[in-house]
Order: C-alpha cells, then structure tokens, then sequence
C-alpha cells in the first residue's frame, strides 16, 4: 500500500549509535551537508560525500531500509539523469546529469536517517531550547509520534469496512470516490476522538498549571555532540568558502564524462547504426 | 466450516511467531469462545478467518475455501467480522444507515434486510438510537451499534471481537441469548473474549491460547476448571464454577453446574438434606 | 469527623448536540476514604458524571451545566481543571489514548513537570510510585510496547503522581485480560484501604469489586436511582433485578424461596466465600 512511504519517515526505536547523537547536532550537520551537495557539482566530491555517508547508514542501522527505499527510487533517478543528460543545453551535459543523480541519492539517505533517529522527544525539546512555547513543541511531536499509530489505524479501518462488504476497487470513478466514504470518516473520526481524549487526559494531569515548566530530561551535549557540531561548522565554512570566495577545486576532483561518451552522442550513435541496419 | 492445518504466521520476520503451529477445526453451527491473555494472538487469529492475513505456513480453509486464493470481497459474503474498536467501523450520519451499510454491500433484499434490522433494534432495545449520530453515543452504546451493524448481514459465519466489552449485565445476556438463537439456525459464532463469565454462561466450547499455541481445546466447563492451565493463561475461574467448587469442600455430594438455575436448585436440595440431618 | 471528600448537588448536564439531558439533578456525597461504585445501564451518564468530578464537564466540554460539584469544599467552577488535578487523578478506559510521552517513566513524571517541580523532586517521587506499584521492570519502556494492563497501570502511576485525594476511574479493566483486572481491582483496594484515597470507580463487571467496595451509587437514564450502602442497595426495590450481580442474585432468589435473611443473619453475602459461609452455617 500507499501507506509504505510513511514508514520511511517513522521513527525507529532501536536504538544506534546514531540515536544518541544530540538533534542540534544532526540538524546543524544535515544543513551544513545539504548545503554542500546542492552547491558542489562533479562527480567526484558526490562520491566522496556518498561514501563518508555508507558508515553513517550502517551506525544507524538504517542500511536495510535505506537499500530497500532506493530500489523504489533508482527508476526515477534514472529516468532523471537521461532525460537531463539527453536535453540540457549546457557544456557535459551527461556530467551535470548524473551528479544530478548522485545528489538526490545521498539526499535520500541523509534525510531518512534523521527521521529514523530523531525521536519527537528530540523534536519538542529541541524547539524547547529553541524557546517556542512548550504548548507548540508538544503539538508538533504528538503530531509526529502519531503517524504510525494512524497508518496502522488506517490498515484495520480497510479492513474493517472491507468485512463489512465494502468493495474500494469496483466501479467507474463516481462509484469509487463515494466507495471512499466509509473508509476517509472513520479515519479522520477516530483521529479527532483520539486528540480529544488525549486532551481530555493531559487536561486532568495539570496541563499548563503554570508558566514555569520543569522537565525531568532535557538535552545536555556530550563530548561527541561537540565534535558533531564542530564537523558541521567546519563543512558549513568549507560551503561557505567555497561559494563567496568561488575558488576552483583541485584538479583531482573536477572529473568529467569525455565528449566521446556524452550520452546525446552515444544515443545518436546506437540510431544511426540501427537506421542502417534496417535500411539495409 | 473453519479448518486451520499448522498455521504459522508472525508479523515482523525478526520476531518470534504470534501464531505457531496452531491446528483446530470447528464444525457448523458450532458456539466457540476463544481466550487469551492480552496481546497472546486472538485478534491475529481471527483475522485470518477471512483473509485480512494470511498464514506465513500452514493451511486455512473456510467452508472448504482456502482463504489464500479468495478475495476478501468473497469472504465478506460469508463471514460476518466485528472488530474490537468501534471507532474502526463507524461513519454514518445516523445510526439506521449505519445498520444497513453491510446488507446494502451484499445487495440484500430491502424486505428482508429490514426484517432483520427491526429484530435486532428489539432485541437490543436500541430503537431510540436509530435516528442519533453513531459519534454522540457512549461507549457501550457505540460497541453495541458496532456488533449489531455486523449481524444485520446473515452470514453463515460469524466473528465477534470483544463484543461484552462496555456491556452491561442486561445486553450481555440480551446478545448471549441472540447468539445462541443463531447457532440453532445454523450459524458458526467464534468470539473472542476476557468476560469468562460470559462464557461460561453461552459459550459450549473453548480454545485457550498461550505462546502461540493452543493450551487447551474442549468444553468450556472442563477447560474453565483447570487451574493450573488459567494461571498459565492470565485467566480466572467463572464466578459460578468457583461457587460450586466451594460448595463441594462443604458437601462432596453437591453437582457442579453451568446453568444459574441447576445451582440454584442443587443448592436447594443441599440445604432440605441438610435440614432432615440435623433433625 | 470524615470530612465529605465530594459533594454533588442537583447536577444537571446536556452536550452541546444533544436533545436531552445525559445527567438530571444528581445528588449525593462522598466522605473522605471512601470507596464508591458507580453503576447503570450503557448510556445511563457515568462517564459524564466522572467528568464532572475533575472539572472535564464543564470548562472542557461545551454544553449546560447546572448545579454545583464541591471538591473538599471548593466548587469545581471557581478552580480551573490544573487545580483540580492536584486533588482528583482520573484514569480513563482506553489506555492508549491517554499515555503521551515515550517512556513510563516520563508519563509518570509528566503531571509534576507541568506543575514546575524541581528536577531532584520528581526524580524522588516517581521512584515512590514505580515501587508503590511494582513498576521497576516497565519503568524505562515505551508504553506502546507494554500490554494493556502495564499500560492502564502506568496511567494510574500518573494519576497519583500529584498525590491527589480522589482517584477517579472510567471502565478501566474493560480492555484488560481477567488476571491483568483483577490485578489492578487489588491494587486500588490497596490505594483504598492503606493509603486512604477515596475512591469512585465506574464498572459493568461488579462481581469482582464487591468484597471492597463501601457504597454504590446507581444511574438510570442521567438519574441517580438509589445511593448507599452495598446491603441496603442490593435490597432497595429501586434497584432492578437484571443489574444484580451474580452472587447477591443467587442469594436473593434462595432467600425469596426459603427465607434467608432475618433468621439468623441480616446481610446478603457478596462474595462466593460469604455466601458459601452463609449456607454452611445454617
Ligand atoms: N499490525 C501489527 N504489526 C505488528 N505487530 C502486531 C500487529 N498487530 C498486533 N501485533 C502484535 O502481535 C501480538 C498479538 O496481537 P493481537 O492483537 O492479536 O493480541 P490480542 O490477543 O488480540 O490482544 P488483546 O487482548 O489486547 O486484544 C502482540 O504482541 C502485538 O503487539
Ligand atoms: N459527546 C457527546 N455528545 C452528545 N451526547 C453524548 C456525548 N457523549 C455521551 N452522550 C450521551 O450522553 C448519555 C450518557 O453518556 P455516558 O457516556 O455518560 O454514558 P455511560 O453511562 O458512561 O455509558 P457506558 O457504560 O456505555 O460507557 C448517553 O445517552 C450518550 O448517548
Ligand atoms: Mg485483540
Ligand atoms: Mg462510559
């Protein structure tokens, strides 16, 4: 079902070393590395990113996931890159399109492995210490806590109505839209009872009995989130260098596709010979 | 009617089996209570009554149907399914529609289907439910919506989960006696269920499940007894059944009954023997 | 003297939707230690007069509100429902819905943080509670991967986190296997008997809560039928018969027959035990 691509964006319990990074850290470290694969554009740094980031993936037990994930997207990234690589009007067309490819790959794995370590606990006491509201910080990690208890929710309503007769993939258009009925109000109803209870509860445990909250946890930086942080900072100025001061990068690492391998060229080849063989 | 050969199946494959091995039958028009701990599997297994899973090993047949190889739209006609959660199912503007949601699905005749509503509606007294908003009710009150939406269909088979949950004494004794009145007509009822009052008192036969497996398979008052196999099971003993053990260490003549009103009776007649001793 | 823990009088209440009211001038009182069973048909008010108790109705729920909930003397319109948490801990039905942290411990910790007691303090006492309630083993899980009966449990760890007076209970064995119940029924025995919480408790399944309860208080269509007493209930003609749990029915029913009561013993046993001990003794 649809409702697999939620899973890419829970939060995992299993706990990796990658879980007890602090989440300042891995979000000043996901900007600084974002920054950085958007700006760089040769093949050789994305390699290079892309192979510091494998052991990342692997601390954050995330390998299996994140494979699994790619072979979903690999075909649009394909389609991507040739389709770039056959009508972009600029020098190395071929080049551009695959770190274009590279880019979206390494994209994909820095993001879903936030997802996967940052637990809506991380959220809250984040924008805590961010100084928003306790109040919008406990809003936007219930929110997030809730996606898969409501992706799983969703399955038993299917389910459910589906006992019940109901037959979703019947019928002209008309037909299914209205099948959807029975399925879209139990779902939003049981979602709108379920804040209100937890309302209801939260209320009788004191909410907002005063301004001046305390917290039994709240985040501390530990050695490793300083050298985290340091990295991040380190790798923001290398972007930051890099874009104002537009130095040229060593020439090791500015790699491009030769003229005789462009894409458009071999494509335009591989017609021509099978133009010939059928004229013939 | 539903035969489960070495089923095995498990949701996560890292985890241990949520069902493992399990084997039984039950024949039409048969009344069965399946119980368990919370979390043991029971939800899990009556799901694939109708195919909403299906087994990792092993066969599931329902009316001689392998569940594998038929839809579930198919199953629907057959087996009728209420779900533990009654905010799971419910959506209509007013109660009435949401009790002919289910024969509407299976196109069944308008005489007919209303027949049944209107049995049901007296049976339950529910008819000053009808036009109210199935959101609005209490929490008793939606279960018993919930279930009756479910038997207005006439299956042959029929799957309730936790329906005593939120029920008091009256509509548990209104539904145990609706049930029954059904497996006289030939219908299977499988529930599941925490309430061994309830069972006790309705259901002839009973299936404990424990780690995955079936820990026991028999008539309700045999299984019920044993102690050893409740402990193990997180179960308790009936009231009625702990009664009449209690009655037997004053006198070991006195017959252990299922039925409120043979105790009754036997309590009577332990306390007239009584009497004519102590004269 | 006991002083009256809650006083409800003439309570009226109708949601905002509904055509009729859902409570009708309820009336009755509460001493401080006491332990309260509510009973009525589905539908009858008792979660809605629960709610009235920790304030829910009315300054949560829109609807009309009448008459006056006392908390130890305090109307539950002049406090604000943080307040009131402090002297009633409410433990709905539905577990789930009611946990919002990740893990027990902090669900424990959750009411002390909002009221801004001091880290130290709140270290102390949920360390009281995890042994109070024997929750070592669970304390650091996430309460989506504990059954429903450790769940439940941890509920009422955190109802009781602010020490209140009351401890207010909405069916919350009715998801919980019969061994898991029975655990939990035990276990506010215990809050009842030796930490000297009042108690009221909404239940179907009676049976299991008569052998501990002091009175009953019972509902019908948002009324308050008959109050007092578990003996002087059970014997009320007010109470229908159909709604007699197990044992006392039994009893009644030989009585009525062979005419128990009055000779030798003018309480109706509640309890197999007590009924078994009535019967030998004759
Ligand atoms: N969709 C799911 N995905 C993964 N695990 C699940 C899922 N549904 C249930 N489980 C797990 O399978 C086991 C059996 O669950 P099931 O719901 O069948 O128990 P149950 O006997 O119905 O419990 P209860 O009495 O609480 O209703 C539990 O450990 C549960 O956590
Ligand atoms: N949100 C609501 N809006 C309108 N009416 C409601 C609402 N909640 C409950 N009611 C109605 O108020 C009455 C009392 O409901 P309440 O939930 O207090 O009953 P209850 O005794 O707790 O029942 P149960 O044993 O089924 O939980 C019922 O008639 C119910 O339909
Ligand atoms: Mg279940
Ligand atoms: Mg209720």
């Amino acid at each position: 079902m649809s409702l697999k691509i939620l899973e890419y964006f829970n939060y995992l319990e299993h706990k990796s070393p990658m879980h007890y990074i602090d989440p300042r850290g891995k979000t000043l470290f996901i900007i600084a590395i974002t920054c950085l694969t958007i700006y760089l554009d040769q093949i050789i740094p994305m390699c290079i990113i892309l192979v510091a980031l494998l052991p990342l993936i692997y601390f954050g037990n995330f390998m299996k996931r994140w494979l699994k994930s790619l072979l979903f997207l690999i075909p649009v990234i394909l389609l991507v890159v040739i389709l770039n690589a056959l009508f972009l009007k600029i020098d190395y067309p071929t080049t551009i399109a695959i770190v274009l490819g590279l880019r979206l790959i390494i994209l994909s794995g820095f993001f879903g492995l936030i997802f996967q370590t940052v637990s809506p606990d991380d959220i809250s006491q984040t924008l805590i210490k961010f100084k928003f509201p306790y109040s919008f910080a406990w809003a936007i990690s219930t929110a997030y806590r809730f996606i898969p208890t409501l992706a799983k929710e969703t399955n038993i309503i299917i389910d459910a109505q589906k006992s019940r007769g109901l037959q979703i993939d019947r019928g002209n258009l008309f037909k299914r839209v209205r099948n959807m009925i029975p399925l879209l109000i139990p779902i939003f109803a049981t979602a709108l009872r379920r804040s209100w209870q937890l309302a209801e509860a939260i209320e009788s445990r004191g909410w907002n009995a005063t301004k001046n909250r305390t917290y039994l946890y709240s985040l501390k930086l530990k050695w490793w989130d300083i050298i985290v942080i340091l990295l991040s900072l380190t790798l923001f100025a290398l972007f930051l260098y890099l874009a104002i001061a537009d130095v040229s990068l060593p020439f090791w690492m500015v790699y491009k596709i030769p003229e005789r391998f462009e894409l458009k060229r071999l494509f335009l080849i591989a017609w021509e010979w099978i133009k010939n063989l059928f004229s013939k | 009617m539903i035969e489960f050969e070495n089923v095995f199946f498990k949701y996560d494959p890292k985890t241990d089996y949520v069902l493992n091995d399990i084997t039984f039958k039950i024949d039409k028009a048969e009344f069965v209570a399946i119980v368990g701990k919370n979390g043991v599997g029971k939800t899990t297994l009556i799901k694939h009554f109708n195919g909403l899973l299906k087994p990792n090993d092993g066969i599931v047949r329902i009316d001689s149907l392998d569940i594998v190889k038929e839809p579930i739209s198919k199953m629907a006609s057959i087996i009728g399914f209420s779900f533990q959660n009654p905010n799971h199912q419910l959506f209509a503007q007013n109660v009435k529609k949401e009790l002919e949601f289910g024969p509407k699905n299976l196109k069944i005749e308008e005489s007919v289907r209303d027949a049944t509503i209107q049995n049901l509606v007296d049976t339950f007294q529910i008819n000053h439910l009808l036009e109210r908003s199935p959101f609005e009710l209490s929490g008793g009150e939606r279960r018993l919506v919930s279930i009756a939406s479910v038997l207005t269909m006439n299956q042959q088979i029929l799957v309730l989960d936790e329906p005593t949950y939120g029920q008091d004494y009256r509509q548990k004794k209104h539904l145990g006696l609706f049930l029954k009145k059904l497996i006289e007509e030939g219908i299977t009822v499988v529930v599941v269920s925490h309430d061994m009052d309830f069972i006790l008192d309705f259901i002839p036969r009973t299936i404990v499940l424990s780690n995955g497996k079936i820990a026991a398979d028999g008539e309700t008052v045999k299984v019920l007894s044993d102690q050893t196999l409740l402990q193990n099971a997180d179960l308790v003993s009936p009231l009625l059944l702990d009664l009449c053990y209690s009655l037997q260490q004053i006198d070991d003549t006195f017959t252990t009954s299922i039925n409120e009103q043979e105790v009754f009776e036997n309590i009577l007649s332990m306390l007239s023997k009584k009497q004519k001793m102590s004269r | 003297m006991v002083e009256t823990a809650i006083k409800i009088d003439n309570v009226s209440f109708k949601y905002r939707n509904a055509d009729s009211f859902a409570l009708k001038r309820v009336t009755f009182e509460v001493a401080e230690g006491e332990f309260i069973l509510l009973a009525g048909f589905s539908g009858s008010g008792k979660s809605t007069l629960l709610k009235c108790l920790n304030g829910l109705i009315p300054h949560f729920h829109a609807g009309r509100f009448g008459g006056t909930v006392e908390i130890f003397g305090e109307s539950t319109l002049e406090s604000d429902t943080p307040q009131l948490a402090k002297q009633v801990g409410f433990v709905f039905q539905n577990p789930e819905n009611q946990i919002s942290n990740l893990t027990v411990e902090r669900e424990i910790a959750f009411p002390l943080e909002n009221f801004g007691v001091p880290k130290n303090e709140i270290i102390s006492r949920v360390d009281e509670l995890v042994a109070l309630l024997n929750m070592e083993e669970i304390r650091y899980r996430s309460p989506y991967s504990i059954s429903g009966g450790e769940q439940q449990l941890t509920a009422i760890a955190a109802a009781l986190a602010l020490d209140p007076k009351i401890l207010v209970l909405d069916e919350v064995t009715a998801h919980l296997s019969p061994r898991s119940a029975v655990h939990i029924l035990t276990l506010l025995n215990e809050l009842n008997k030796k930490h000297k919480k009042t108690i009221i408790i909404a239940e179907h399944r009676l049976d299991r809560c008569l052998n501990f309860a002091d009175k009953l208080a019972f509902l019908e269509k948002g009324q308050l039928k008959v109050f007092g007493d578990l003996q002087a209930v059970f014997q009320s003609k007010e109470f229908p018969t159909n709604m007699l749990p197990k044992i006392p029915s039994l009893f009644l029913k030989l009585d009525k027959k062979i005419g128990l009561l009055g000779d030798k013993t003018s309480t109706i046993p509640l309890t197999v035990d007590e009924l078994v001990a009535t019967l030998n003794n004759r």
